[in-house]
């Protein structure tokens, strides 16, 4: 796959196919097209393509076009795993959480080793439905469902590590706890909170 | 509304809130002179929490916080207030504090319009 530049348009050579696009919807383009099983080239040719990438001056816009792109890419690294709805779901929030208007310039974007470790988490544990995504001021990328009363918080670290918070509220009596954890224990921190109440039945709990 | 909502930046040494009855009138007017006075940048993606000082404080004190509520106008918002021996890093408070948050958010959007 190379990546050219005509006037303002993007061309994307791939295979046999040629596809124009403009710069705003080049990620999604780029995204449709791993998603499909078009995979990246070679590490010879992405040079090429991130040669075409480097921008003279990194504008907000170019680097959240950039980290979206980072994003999408590692998930389309391991899109066979992945439910096709449940990626495109993942695809549209990963759009939505880089709204230019939502961001400033010297905010920190969301950082890819923590995004590796939510991947991860899904990889280990399947597609969980209902998720609310988002991102701290340290880049670091959150996770939460929210069950009326109760509520489930990751925040994903590097090396596969996540903190978590879980909340039950009855009436005016709130039960918090919160640890840090590797993605193996889990379950078995989670276990006197009912996990199998988040994973297994995140089908049916709303998003945040 | 996750925890991290609830933590302090690293140049904090309080967490700011707005005592929204300063401005009078209902909560809808309340809640748009509190967005018009913020004094940081307020994008139509965030949202707002309200919760009653009491239930926060009692939350808190449930984990061994004992905050304190300071009415602290600014001179671009007269209605910020600060709670002092606010504790940094206590992801279990801050949990419980989003928690109870949740039962009350508004839009920024919702807001203006």
């Amino acid at each position: 796959m190379t990546i050219s530049t005509v006037g303002a348009n993007y061309v994307i050579s791939y295979g046999a196919g040629e596809v124009v696009v403009g710069a705003s919807a080049l990620s999604t383009t780029l995204g449709d097209l791993f998603s499909q099983g078009r995979r990246p080239p070679p590490s010879s040719e992405t040079r090429t393509t991130r040669h075409i990438f480097k921008p003279l001056e990194e504008t907000k816009e170019i680097r959240l076009f950039n980290i979206i792109a980072a994003l999408k890419m590692a998930v389309a690294e391991v899109s066979m795993h992945l439910d096709p709805t449940w990626r495109a779901r993942l695809f549209r929030q990963i759009d939505m959480l880089h709204e230019p208007d939502d961001w400033d310039d010297e905010d920190k974007l969301a950082d890819q080793e923590s995004f590796k470790t939510f991947l991860h988490m899904i990889l280990q544990y399947g597609c969980m439905h209902g998720i609310s995504l988002g991102i701290d001021n340290d880049g670091r990328i959150l996770a939460g469902w929210e069950d009326g009363s109760s509520s489930l918080s990751f925040s994903f670290l590097p090396k596969d590590k996540v903190r978590w918070s879980v909340v039950h509220r009855q009436d005016e009596d709130i039960e918090s706890a919160s640890g840090i954890s590797s993605l193996d224990r889990l379950p078995a921190v989670l276990q006197p909170y009912n996990p199998k109440a988040w994973y297994d039945n995140a089908d049916n709990i709303p998003s945040r | 509304m996750f925890p991290e909502a609830y933590a302090l930046r690293p140049e904090e040494q309080t967490l700011s809130v707005d005592w929204m009855e300063w401005h009078g009138g209902a909560k809808e007017n309340q809640l748009q002179q509190v967005v018009r006075h913020a004094e940081l940048t307020v994008r139509k993606n965030d949202a707002y929490a309200v919760t009653q000082v009491g239930a926060f404080a009692e939350a808190c004190a449930k984990y061994e916080t004992k905050v304190r509520v300071i009415h602290e106008p600014t001179a671009l918002n007269q209605a910020h207030s600060a709670v002092h021996r606010y504790p940094r890093d206590n992801h279990t408070l801050y949990a419980a504090l989003a928690n109870l948050a949740s039962q009350d958010v508004t839009g920024v959007g919702d807001i203006q319009s």
